[in-house]
């Protein structure tokens, strides 16, 4: 259980696993900031949600690809809540399924600016402060991607595959103040991002796709929560650097 | 966890990691089965600790090396527990610090036989009880070592190495019968067997290895055990065929 007071932030935390992600920490007890980009009312539903259950929560909106927005989600937190015990990068853009040499150049670097950049952003701006308080826990949110490699998920895969580095990296730099940083990478799982490329893929293809699976079933939000949840716990003292696939067994084909 | 009774078996349970992981496990409600290859009076010390939380605990007198070792493992765990839910590989032993070119045949056979062979044995015999019942929990010990490839730590590192790839295939295999199948991989953990090793390098060579952690510090036997409960838990539910390394961040090198 959190130290009464201790806040984390969920960037991207008003839906999917995201949104299953802050309501595990908040029952957990944790302050809860969470950004959105677009869904206010959906970021507004897992905020009273949270303060229906009589726990504590923010949400800004923030669209990471903008390069000031970390900074307003850290310093909104501190104004809330006075510090920032636990950072989940859960924020992230999907890209059109397409060849490598036929995606638009706008779209691999929005696709890089937000997966990445955004990541590094929130790192500049929240590691400051978790160095202060010789304390911090980071989990990125990357993908099972990064194993499966597929064709036609080019810029989404690179993007995580590169988060997964900067993870490994900020490990080994961050361990002597305290702060710990690994991964979990989902395979697939329910969510409404995950219906529509079913939905794309069409209902063969992704009958197949589910098939290919060891467990032969997509995950809940939950079963990302839980684990992410975990590693910030004290359960995963000794854990940092790791990337830990949450994926029934996948990659998937 | 629930609140049903389970059954772990533990191997090499009465010292070190895996005394950690039986009594973890203890008190996350579970009866236990330890093996140990000699050490009766440490078994019989752990077995009282087991049964002062509560819980109904054995020991059994164990090679790994016995070829009925698993057949002998799951008739007892099953006559005195009537089922087995979790299994964790935990029993191994290090080999000689030689050059694999200057490896006594015996030391190389030794290490695969009781570091890999064995986890088959009790494998072969338990997994057809778990398939039965269409649930099971296996978790085996792995070694930071798979990553480190170390000259000297030939024999050791290849059976881990093994081992792991038997966590993967087993956990595609069997996730059909609902069995998840995991390992954990520790780095460097304060017990007597770390102690003798680090004994024979010497106090130098010692101190550089623990500074080349970027946590700075040696692992506790229960922050290992922590992880194995995770994995043998709900909290993972949709995680199967991993490697974890719980090895405070390193090192890789």
């Amino acid at each position: 259980m959190a130290l009464k007071h201790q806040t984390a932030i969920v960037t991207g935390g008003s839906r999917g696993i995201g949104k299953a992600i802050a309501l595990h920490l908040s029952a957990q007890g944790f302050n809860l900031v969470i950004s959105f980009k677009q869904d206010e009312k959906a970021a507004a539903q897992v905020v009273s949600n949270i303060k229906n259950n009589g726990g504590n929560a923010e949400m800004i909106q923030a669209d990471l690809a903008s390069s000031d927005s970390a900074n307003t989600i850290a310093e909104e937190t501190i104004k809330h809540f006075g510090r920032i015990d636990v950072l989940i990068n859960n924020a992230g853009v999907s890209s059109n399924k397409n060849l490598i040499a036929d995606t638009a150049e706008s779209e691999w670097n929005e696709i890089i600016n937000v997966n990445l950049h955004g990541v590094f952003r929130m790192l500049k701006a929240v590691v400051p402060h978790m160095r202060r308080q010789k304390k911090g826990n980071i989990v990125n949110l990357s993908s099972n991607i990064t194993k499966r490699l597929a064709p036609t998920f080019g810029p989404y895969a690179v993007s995580k595959a590169a988060l997964e580095t900067m993870t490994q990296i900020l490990a080994k730099e961050e361990a002597i103040n305290g702060i710990r940083v690994n991964a979990v990478a989902p395979g697939p799982i329910k969510t409404d991002m995950l219906a529509k490329l079913l939905d794309e893929m069409g209902p063969e293809r992704a009958k197949s796709f589910v098939e290919s699976m060891p467990m032969k079933r997509m995950g809940t939000p939950e079963e990302i929560a839980s684990m992410v949840v975990m590693l910030t716990s004290d359960v995963a003292s000794f854990v940092t650097g790791q990337i830990i696939y949450v994926n029934g067994g996948g990659p998937g084909a | 966890m629930s609140d049903e009774t389970k059954v772990a078996v533990v191997t090499g349970g009465s010292r070190g990691i895996g005394k950690a992981i039986a009594i973890k496990l203890a008190k996350e409600n579970c009866d236990v089965l330890i093996t140990y290859q000699k050490d009766k009076a440490a078994a019989e010390i752990t077995v009282n600790d087991l049964k002062s939380l509560g819980r109904k605990a054995y020991s059994l007198q164990m090679e790994m090396s016995d070829p009925m070792v698993g057949v002998v493992i799951c008739r007892h765990a099953l006559k005195e527990f009537g089922k087995i839910d979790i299994l964790i590989n935990n029993a191994g032993i290090s080999s000689p610090k030689r050059f694999i070119v200057d490896s006594e045949d015996t030391d190389w056979y030794k290490a695969i036989d009781t570091n890999l062979n064995g986890v088959f044995r009790t494998i072969k015999a338990i997994v057809p009880h778990m398939r039965s019942r269409q649930t099971g929990n296996i978790v085996n010990i792995s070694s930071n070592v798979t990553r480190r490839l170390a000259p000297n730590f030939g024999p050791y590192a290849v059976s881990k190495a093994g081992l792991e790839a038997l966590t993967h295939i087993l956990a595609k295999e069997e996730a059909g019968s609902g069995i998840r199948v995991n390992a954990i991989a520790p780095g460097f953990v304060n017990t007597d067997l770390l102690q003798t090793a680090w004994n024979e390098i010497g106090p130098e060579k010692a101190e550089a290895l623990l500074n080349s952690i970027p946590m700075k510090r040696l692992g506790l036997p229960n922050e290992v055990a922590d992880m194995v409960a995770v994995l043998a838990s709900d909290v993972s539910s949709f995680v199967t065929g991993q490697i974890i390394y719980v090895n405070g961040g390193g090192p890789e090198g």
